[in-house]
């Protein structure tokens, strides 16, 4: 008698945690981030709900020397590189992503952290080791995969394609600049041996 | 009133309505009725059944049955030899066989029902009614959910459309889809398949649109027949097979789509399981199903040919000799092992994709399977939380001493299932088939066994459906990304490319169409003409045609003529909104990978000057222009 109680109990047990499982997982799906990110080679892609995409290409972050303009990329060649996702998605809950890039005696961390749904911030620590002066600049670039009009307002840089609006916020009021005939922006700072930038990329569609 | 009344009245006067349709309404009432093309589909599938009964005296569902789907391999080569012999299209005489063999399953079910005894018709009728409500009440709400009315989800349809198309109106007999059409990768199949394709599509009338979008309903509801008369003969009552009809058809596996879409694979596996769910089947049989499933398709029927032949000569004979069932759990344990090699071997990094399929991949463009730990999600995505279910399932056949061969079958294929799918080759995923079907056997199995009150059983029952269920709405979703547009249209076509479909149709034009793939597909699937490779455009291909459209010279047009499918033929240059985003908005993903293609079209044809100039400059007449297509010919 009391076997078969306990299978019944077991049964009802196990069918009530797979039923609640299900519905949770169903419930997740509906807080899950539409903002995602991936590793893809040493880039970081942001994919946006407008089918659209974000690069972060270490490969693109250049040097102006004050002194004679020239052009220096320090994470130009072959780096070294670390990707981590710490956490899980879970109800409001989410993953976050840092990206290490090492060349030479040069770091470039990347720290994705999404806020919510649509929006997650962006945190750059680039540490250089060079011998620049005061007038020289360290540009960094982020890439949008469709040639697209941006607009500048205050620190704020939008994007309105398929429907969506992308806004860029540069947090820390760095010098922001679209490159021309390229889906490309560009945040510029005064050289110096710790670089950060803080962004915030929010989306919201129709 | 008794039941072979009731079925006499329902079917004249389904007759009667239609024949009524027809008078007032024409040819177009019941082309654009999607219960006339419901009506025809479901004629066309269980033809060979009432052949299989009536005729020649055997079961409904069986190796006789499968036997008799070559009724329609014969229709076509009837309607090809008078075709020939009069001088005309095969589609003239095709139409008239099929409504005579329309004609032949109402004489037939007339004289099923007349000559059945009214207990067997009475079981039957409430069997099969059970079956097709189930799985309607399954079906339909997710229609409601996830599809557009009238969506087509799968370019396959058109895919094997354009094999039709060439068969019947250009008077073609081949043997396998590429001698009719290019649009294939490799001859995975015969055209078996088509035969029955072009009884659906068009030659009864039936809107192509339409048709695609009933099938995806109506397919379901045939399979789960199946499905419910194995659970009826396993577990006897009506609650379990319900479930088990819940489960299966709720089960999605990417890749490999058994309940999902009518393609190659999916029929050769509604054969198998007209086959396999039989008790016993002799040499003779076992030969003649290997050898139709062989012909259905090239990978899967070997694959299940192997399984059918595990069951019926191999398992069979062991189970012979140990006489025991209890005896047989080594078998299982072995079915284990195979599975822990598979999962070792593809944790190390092997895959047969990577180590034996290298052509296919550099012409893919990539690999087609996930590596691991994402393999294993995958694994787990068709029944979603419910595995919990099956491995109890698993665990509840070695504790009960009572043991079903069934049952055990069952686990054994779901080995094999997993074994090769970590075996990984190419679309590892296409022998996940029937995992939902045989996971279901194991989960009924398990709670048949709780002898649980039927007001819970039944609670029990909904809530199992409403968690696969929860699953499937995930997979069906994330698999209808592909076919998102970003006017919201989730569609293999939308009214955008309409226009251009009909000016082909309408007008005679003597040239192959060069497009970018996605626009070749839609063209070579609904009209009569082909087009440079369709889906399947070589990535070199890819590449010259936006090397063309960024620079639009005599050079770069020339080296459409070296490209397999154009060389040596005229070929008109369809140029699309697609082409202009991809080059404008810098998009070529799709010529980098080959099952990437550029599904949007509504950016316009406007800005490309240049290649208006260069088609004026040499001669080609602009034929065909709206906001997303300009059709240039010499």
């Amino acid at each position: 008698m009391n076997k078969i109680l306990t299978s019944k109990q077991f049964t009802a047990v196990l069918v009530a945690v797979t039923v609640f499982l299900s519905l949770l997982s169903l419930i997740n799906s509906q807080f899950k981030s539409k903002i995602v990110v991936e590793q893809n080679s040493q880039s970081l892609n942001i994919s946006l709900a407008n089918g659209q995409y974000i690069v972060l290409r270490p490969e693109a972050d250049y040097i102006i020397d004050g002194a004679d303009q020239k052009l220096f990329k320090p994470f130009g060649g072959l780096n070294q590189k670390e990707y981590k996702e710490n956490g899980f998605d879970f109800l409001f809950i989410r993953r976050s992503f840092i990206q290490k890039i090492t060349s030479n005696d040069n770091s470039r961390e990347v720290l994705i952290n999404p806020i919510n749904q649509n929006s997650i911030s962006i945190k750059y620590i680039i540490n250089t080791n060079l011998y620049y002066g005061d007038t020289s600049t360290y540009t960094v670039q982020l890439d949008y995969s469709r040639n697209s009009e941006f607009k500048f307002d205050g620190n704020k840089i939008i994007i309105e394609d398929n429907d969506c609006q992308i806004i860029i916020e540069n947090t820390n009021e760095v010098k922001a600049e679209k490159l021309n005939d390229y889906a490309s922006l560009i945040f510029t700072q005064s050289y110096s041996d710790v670089l950060n930038l803080d962004l915030k990329i929010s989306q919201s569609c129709k | 009133m008794n039941i072979r009344k009731i079925l006499n009245i329902i079917q004249f006067t389904v007759l009667a309505i239609f024949g009524l349709a027809f008078i007032f309404g024409g040819v177009k009432a019941l082309s654009e009725s999607y219960f006339w093309i419901a009506y025809t589909i479901l004629c066309i599938f269980t033809l060979p059944s009432l052949i299989s009964k009536v005729i020649l005296q055997d079961s409904l569902t069986g190796v006789t049955t499968v036997v008799a789907f070559l009724i329609y391999p014969i229709t076509f080569l009837i309607a090809f030899g008078i075709g020939s012999v009069f001088n005309i299209p095969i589609s003239i005489p095709l139409t008239l066989l099929y409504f005579i063999t329309l004609a032949a399953w109402n004489a037939l079910f007339f004289l099923f029902v007349k000559e059945s005894d009214e207990k067997y018709l009475f079981w039957l009728t409430d069997k099969v009614f059970t079956s097709f409500t189930t799985s309607l009440i399954i079906i339909i709400p997710a229609f409601l959910l996830l599809r557009q009315i009238d969506s087509i989800v799968a370019t396959d349809y058109l895919q094997h459309q354009a094999v039709v198309n060439n068969m019947t109106m250009n008077r073609l007999l081949c043997i396998v889809p590429s001698q009719c059409s290019n649009l294939f990768l490799q001859d995975g199949y015969t055209t078996i398949f088509h035969t029955i394709w072009s009884a659906l599509s068009g030659n009864m009338f039936n809107s192509l649109v339409k048709t695609y979008f009933v099938i995806d309903i109506i397919w379901p509801v045939i399979l789960s027949s199946i499905v419910y008369k194995y659970a009826i003969l396993l577990f006897k009552k009506d609650i379990y097979a319900v479930l088990s009809i819940g489960i299966a058809s709720l089960s999605f596996a990417n890749w490999s789509y058994e309940f999902n879409f009518l393609i190659p694979q999916t029929f050769t596996f509604f054969l198998f399981l007209n086959v396999i769910t039989q008790k016993r089947l002799d040499y003779r049989k076992i030969v003649f199903t290997c050898i139709i499933l062989l012909l259905s398709h090239f990978v899967l029927g070997a694959f299940l040919s192997v399984i059918l032949i595990i069951k019926f000569v191999i398992l069979k004979r062991i189970k012979k000799a140990y006489k025991k069932m209890v005896r047989l759990n080594f078998v299982i344990l072995l079915s284990f092992l195979a599975i822990l090699l598979a999962l070792l071997l593809n944790v190390a990094g092997f895959s047969i994709e990577s180590v034996l399929q290298q052509n296919e991949v550099s012409y893919i463009g990539g690999t087609t399977n996930m590596p691991f730990p994402k393999n294993i999600q995958l694994l787990t995505a068709p029944l979603g939380f419910s595995i919990l279910l099956l491995l109890a399932g698993v665990l509840y056949y070695f504790s009960n001493k009572k043991k079903n061969f069934e049952v055990f079958f069952s686990i054994v294929y779901i080995c094999i299932n997993i074994a090769v799918f970590l075996l990984a080759p190419t679309y590892a995923g296409k022998f996940l088939i029937g995992f939902g079907i045989f996971g279901s056997v194991l989960i009924v199995n398990y709670l048949k066994s709780i002898e649980f009150k039927f007001n819970i059983q039944l609670a029990g029952v909904i809530l199992i459906i409403i968690s696969v269920a929860t699953s499937f709405v995930a997979n069906y979703s994330e698999y209808l990304k592909f076919y998102k547009r970003e006017d919201g249209i989730v569609s293999a076509l939308s009214t955008t490319d309409l226009g251009v479909i009909e000016y082909i149709n309408k007008n005679t034009i003597s040239c192959i169409i060069l497009s970018d793939p996605y626009t070749q597909i839609i063209v070579s699937g609904l009209t009569p003409y082909q087009t440079a490779a369709g889906q399947y455009m070589s990535l070199e291909a890819r590449e010259s045609l936006m090397v063309f459209i960024n620079e639009p010279n005599l050079a770069n047009y020339a080296k459409f003529k070296d490209l397999k499918d154009v060389k040596n033929k005229e070929f008109c240059f369809l140029y699309t909104a697609r082409l202009e985003e991809s080059m404008y908005e810098n998009s070529i993903v799709w010529t980098q990978n080959i099952y990437t293609l550029p599904i949007n079209n509504g950016y316009g044809v406007k800005k490309n000057e240049k290649l208006r100039e260069f088609f004026k400059n040499n001669s080609n007449s602009l034929l065909y222009e709206d906001n997303n297509y300009l059709l240039f010919s010499k």
